[in-house]
């Protein structure tokens, strides 16, 4: 059928078939900024302007938009005519992956169109309907006010966010003199009163040994956010090619069974289905589908398709058609006989006798029982354990309970594969580890790794969740079997149910304190419950135990674990890997501690914290899934962190006062705290590679595998070479993370990419700059090389004589002793730095339904010296948001069949724009030696601290301790009920 | 195969319900909730938005009707309409999400936005549609609620038309109140409640409606309010505890849903009296 539109004021006629959704047409006719996140319009990806009025394309079809106006992000404004709005976007670190971008600046534009002098409220309602999992709304609400201005002939200031800018007195540290509430309004972000927002911008608290630096330490613009901003193709699915098929999963309806006949006829006589394949169609190939180093962590206990499912969405079969909605109708006609077995859905009970066994094939290895389900038994102690024991006065014990939550990156898994003209596959996918995946998945589809190239093309949020050789082996499977390009994305509903997920754990804690507080062992007993295949399931288990024990360092720690199977969808990586688990249960353990000895929680804590030159206990014993290194702590700043949020907050005016809402004496106020310690990278395990090479106009092409998932990354790893280098940030031009193009990284995971990567970057910089000033002393300035340095795209000797890089590019390349100046460095480190941070929290609780409002919340963080600030305070704001939804609404549920009944992103609560407390972040800096430019890492540690902070607050306002996540009305409630 | 293969939009009503006596078809306007998913199960779709009749929303003197294809958002943008209806829809449904449901979508939905369900069947709210089956003769205008009941007695996609819904103008003095518990502030409730006092001079009387408490996504009660309103409370919660069927799911036990319909409709009740002056 034909349909009639104006589309960015162009009046067009298309083809359309009646079934199909607005979305896809869009994209067809090249808006490739609206994008998919959902089914249900919820995520708001896909938010476009009907008439002016915002509205989901992927819930329309395009039939209905006949006579309509339609405007994209791409009617807006472009890279080369960026609308005010865009501008603002990038100028205020409003994007991370720049995914839901597109539609959150139509959402704004429809607004500042209606209502040019929004309120901040205003501004958060347009945004309610384009849900934001990366940066916790705040310089998104920043952008579109300081854009509201400009669209008014204001003039607001320009924009500077803090830039280092707070250098700290010689007593600083042990004595802090400044907060946030002291700056002086307006002075920190520049905007008139007419464009503040409720938001504290953060602030940094410098060290006076830190260098100075030109770009390192900058809030530079991210170097992407240009194209991010217009909306342009560059994510896995922004790529159309010619006779492309689309793949769809069909899935298990039964937690428990097994295939005993599948029949694909039906399926394959429908017209434009091209391909069907089982587990009778492709190669048994046993591994595991952790993105992790070689040889990956076992068991190995998957295979691409099996005859047996383990969850109710587990693999079954996989359909390549003409259409994504042939795909889809197709699996109805794939008939499947099940023999129904009996589901285990609690980690404790499959361990029983009697249990039923989820994994009885015989070619499963390194199963440490699989009679018992048990995936692994892992222990591990260091200390004089009678010694310590017989020291503690006080013993305690504390059982804590966490659950199962979602990565929910707005982006789905997405995958193209295709043969090139050299018939290698090539596998277009949206991964944190593009190596990992050539490596693994080489052995499945039976191709060397030399035949195979993996490309990341941006990725729009991961999180954890794309750690993980998900879906492309399946992809891959089906262009091998058709010989085409197979286009194979998951559906929302699969995202909760085929793939991965944080792991619940049962955490039980025992510790002893002498008389006056001091920690003299602590043994936690851990039950980690894997789902139904062991991915991960060694070491996010060994990371919450390291995590848990590290943090307190006790002279005897003891962690024992169990690692279960059961019948649900299996857990994986998901930010923080361990750590928010971890540090909920001791976190809690340690306060209860405290209050029940009747010391202060802050004191007793600061009392027995890991501190720096400290020796981590349990460093070698519980590495990552192998032994660990020796590790001390050289940099912390916990006390500082501790002190000035405490001060920030008014923690010991509020703490212990009971505090009701003025005229409502059901609603409690509370305030709470937490401690927060993580990693930078695994410590000699991890590895990144850089290269470099100097172009004829003095600019760099830097190379890396890195993988930025939207966290800003890249930009990050550009500032480092730019320092190195001596050159503005735009000479570096950085391509990442295609395995045919750029050297080898592990992947972005365990917070190692400005730490490890950067390391490679930096080596690489360094010795490039080595290259041009040999060059430029012996065949330019003919002076020995001790004599010249660089100034900023020069190359200077001392009697003042200078070179330019590009002068230098030229005589290099093609005039005297000609070469491509350009170097490859690797880095790898025995030493994973951990960053720290206190987490504050204030809540009201609402006594008669238990339900729980959080109005503010307050990170420290101590991440060594922030390469660049508003990417930091991003990761920072962004991973809290999400760390509250993991504590406060999140959950992945079941019925009694072990169904998911939370498979929608309504169901499954995001928290909105118009429901975020008030955010701040601080950073107070240490200038890390072992790191790049001082630098920690910063992408994890704001997953550690809310839950745990929550649980404080909470107890602060009733009095009831919770230990049990999420902290639903019902459960605070029932807590309430229980105390009276 | 679950997609549609025609897409027809008609321009009258009699059009429409022409088209609607072919098999697999379905009628609808808006599309966010109805195309909320990877299937349509239906090989005829009927789009209503051209349709004059269904598109209103007219404010009269003892009523104001709104045609079932109006948008949410339309709704959310109308002055005539209570404060109470309106901002029901705003804490849980984003104003994209609103301008794509419309009245009928949203009225006929398995799962039905719950809050404003809920403030249309305590305003006294009637739907105007032609019959759950294609071809039924057009049922007389009903309740909200007893709506909402019948839908639930044709599971499946509902196969008619809502051609509209007729809300009362509320008196002066009248009071109205609603309150909600869930997770968070924009989350969806697990119970919620709203309440409409008629005001002074008419005959004392509470309409009270809830979700999250029964079987069905409403919950409707018409209930004599006698004497200082402070003092009716326990009778009122008395008959609330009586008409409540809570079911247990994975957002509230029975129990607490039970415990709940006591404080919302406390709070919503209490929230209508001072709306209405302290009554």
């Amino acid at each position: 059928m034909h349909i009639e539109i104006t589309l960015n004021g162009e009046e067009k006629t298309l083809v359309v078939a009646p079934h199909e959704r607005l979305l896809r047409v869009l994209r067809r006719e090249g808006c490739y900024s609206v994008k998919f996140g959902d089914e249900h319009g919820i995520s708001g990806a896909d938010l476009i302007l009907l008439d002016g009025r915002p509205i989901n394309a992927q819930t329309l079809l395009a039939a209905q938009a006949h006579g309509h106006s339609l405007t994209t992000l791409e009617g807006i404004g472009s890279s080369k005519n960026l609308h005010i709005l865009q501008k603002c976007f990038i100028e205020t670190g409003a994007i991370q992956s720049g995914y839901q971008t597109p539609a959150q600046i139509l959402a704004a534009y429809a607004l500042l169109r209606d209502v040019p002098a929004p309120t901040e409220a205003q501004v958060r309602q347009a945004l309610d309907g384009v849900l934001d999992r990366e940066s916790g709304y705040v310089k998104v609400v920043q952008a579109v006010l300081r854009a509201a201005a400009f669209l008014r002939g204001e003039t607001p200031p320009p924009f500077a966010p803090l830039e280092r800018a707070i250098p700290a007195p010689p007593d600083l540290f042990g004595s802090f003199f400044i907060l946030p509430h002291d700056l002086p309004p307006d002075a920190a972000d520049g905007d008139g009163a007419t464009t503040r927002t409720r938001v504290v911008p953060a602030v940094i608290v410098t060290p006076q040994t830190a260098p100075r630096n030109r770009v390192v330490g900058k809030s530079e613009p991210k170097i992407d956010a240009v194209k991010l901003a217009a909306g342009k193709p560059v994510y896995a699915d922004d790529f159309e090619m010619r006779d492309m098929l689309y793949a769809a999963l069909l899935t298990s309806p039964h937690a428990h069974a097994r295939i005993k006949r599948i029949d694909k006829t039906k399926a394959l006589a429908l017209p434009g289905v091209v391909c069907v394949l089982t587990y009778e169609d492709v190669p048994r190939v046993v591994y595991a589908s952790g993105g992790q180093s070689y040889p990956n962590p076992p068991p190995y206990d998957q295979v691409s398709l099996d005859n047996k499912v383990r969850h109710v969405g587990d693999r079954v079969a996989v359909v390549a058609a003409e259409t994504p909605e042939l795909a889809q109708a197709a699996l109805r006609y794939i008939e499947v006989e099940y023999e129904v077995l009996p589901p285990v859905f609690d980690p404790e009970a499959a361990m029983q006798p009697g249990a039923p066994v989820i994994h009885d094939e015989p070619d499963a290895w390194k199963i440490h029982d699989a009679s018992r389900n048990l995936v692994h038994h892992i222990a591990a102690q260091v200390g004089d354990e009678a010694a310590r024991k017989a020291e503690a006065e006080h013993v305690f014990e504390g059982e804590y309970r966490v659950h199962q939550v979602q990565q929910t990156s707005i982006e789905p898994h997405i995958v193209i594969t295709w043969w090139d003209e050299d018939d290698r596959l090539v596998i277009r996918t949206s991964t944190q580890v593009p190596f990992h995946v050539r490596r693994m998945i080489a052995p499945l589809i039976q191709l060397p790794v030399k035949r195979i190239r993996v490309i990341k093309p941006r990725i729009g949020g991961g999180f954890g969740g794309k750690q993980e050789m998900l879906i492309e082996d399946l992809c891959a499977h089906l262009t091998i079997a058709t010989g085409r390009p197979v286009r194979f994305e998951y559906t929302r509903e699969q995202e909760f149910t085929s793939a991965r997920s944080r792991h619940p754990q049962i955490l039980r804690f025992k510790t002893g304190v002498t008389k006056t507080g001091k920690v003299t062992f602590c043994e936690l007993y851990m039950i980690g419950n894997t789902g139904a295949y062991g991915t991960h399931g060694l070491t996010v288990q060994m990371v919450a135990g390291f995590r848990a024990l590290t943090t307190y360092n006790a002279p005897f720690s003891r962690f024992v674990c169990d690692v279960v199977y059961t019948t649900i969808p299996t857990p994986g990586a998901y930010r923080g890997y361990g750590a928010p688990q971890g540090l909920f249960g001791i976190e809690n353990h340690f306060e209860e501690i405290a209050i029940a000895l009747g010391l202060d929680v802050i004191e007793f804590k600061r009392q027995n914290w890991i501190k720096q030159g400290d020796a981590m206990v349990m460093a070698v014993a519980l590495g990552e899934g192998r032994e660990g290194h020796a590790q001390i702590v050289t940099t912390s700043a916990l006390a500082e962190c501790v002190d000035l949020g405490a001060k920030a907050m008014g923690w010991y005016e509020k703490r212990g006062r009971s505090r009701s809402v003025p005229g409502r004496p059901h609603l409690k106020r509370g305030i709470g705290m937490a401690i927060c310690m993580h990693g930078s990278g695994i410590a000699g395990l991890d590895m990144g590679a850089a290269s470099i090479k100097l172009n004829d106009d003095g600019s760099f092409n830097l190379l890396v595998g890195a993988t930025d998932l939207g966290t800003g990354a890249d930009t990050v790893l550009a500032q480092i070479a730019a320092e190195t280098l001596d050159v503005p940030l735009e000479d570096i031009l950085i391509y990442a993370a295609d395995t045919d193009m750029t050297p080898f990284d592990t992947g972005a995971y365990a917070s190692s990419t400005t730490y490890v990567s950067g390391g490679a970057v930096l080596k690489a910089a360094e010795q490039v700059k080595q290259q041009m000033l040999e060059h430029a002393a012996r065949h330019m300035l003919q002076v020995p090389v001790e004599q010249l340095d660089t100034d900023v795209r020069r190359i200077v000797a001392q009697d003042g004589r200078s070179v330019t890089y590009e002068e230098v590019a030229l005589h290099s390349l093609h005039q005297v002793d000609q070469k491509q100046i350009m170097s490859t460095a690797s880095h790898m480190s025995l030493e994973s730095p951990p960053p720290f941070a206190a987490q504050f929290a204030e809540v009201i609780v609402d006594t008669e339904t238990g339900q729980v409002t959080v109005e503010r919340l307050l990170m420290a963080v101590d991440c060594g010296i922030a390469i660049n600030p508003i990417t930091a305070a991003g990761q920072v704001e962004g991973g809290m948001t999400q760390a509250l939804g993991y504590a406060h609404c999140e959950e992945m549920t079941y019925d009694a069949h072990g169904t998911p009944l939370a498979t929608d992103l309504e169901r499954y609560h995001i928290y909105r724009a118009t429901e975020m407390p008030q955010l701040e972040v601080i950073f107070v800096e240490t200038n890390e030696p072992s790191g790049p430019y001082g630098a920690k890492a910063v992408a994890e540690i704001p997953k550690d601290g809310v839950a745990p902070a929550l649980a404080s607050a909470i107890y602060d306002a009733t009095g009831v301790r919770l230990r049990q996540l999420p902290f639903t009305p019902e459960r605070v409630w029932q807590a309430l009920h229980s105390t009276r | 195969m679950p997609l549609p293969e025609v897409y027809q939009r008609p321009s009258t009503l009699a059009a429409a319900l022409a088209y609607l006596q072919q098999p697999g078809t379905v009628a609808f306007s808006g599309g966010g909730l109805l195309l909320a998913g990877v299937e349509v199960p239906f090989r005829q779709v009927v789009d209503l938005q051209a349709i004059p009749e269904l598109n209103h929303l007219t404010p009269g003197a003892t009523t104001i009707d709104i045609g079932g294809a109006v948008t949410l958002a339309a709704l959310v943008n109308s002055p005539a309409l209570p404060a109470l209806l309106r901002t029901a829809l705003t804490r849980t449904l984003p104003v994209n999400r609103c301008s794509g449901i419309s009245v009928g979508e949203a009225l006929s939905a398995s799962r039905p936005p719950a809050e404003w369900l809920v403030a249309l069947a305590a305003l006294g709210a009637q739907v105007a549609h032609t019959g759950f089956t294609p071809g039924e003769a057009a049922p007389p205008l009903l309740p909200v609620e007893t709506f909402i009941a019948q839908r639930a007695q044709h599971p499946g996609p509902y196969r008619g038309i809502i051609t509209g819904l007729h809300l009362p103008r509320l008196a002066d003095g009248t009071g109205t109140g609603a309150a909600h518990v869930a997770r968070t502030p924009a989350d969806l409730p697990i119970v919620c409640a709203a309440a409409v006092r008629q005001p002074p001079g008419l005959q004392p009387r509470l309409k009270l409606a809830l979700h999250g408490v029964s079987p069905l996504p409403v919950l409707a009660l018409l209930l004599p309010l006698e004497g200082a309103p402070d003092a009716a409370l326990p009778a009122v919660l008395e008959q609330v505890a009586r008409a409540i069927q809570p079911v247990s799911d994975d957002q509230g036990s029975a129990a607490y849903r039970a415990a709940m319909a006591a404080v919302m409709v406390r709070r919503a009740l209490a929230q209508a009296q001072s709306a209405a002056g302290g009554l």
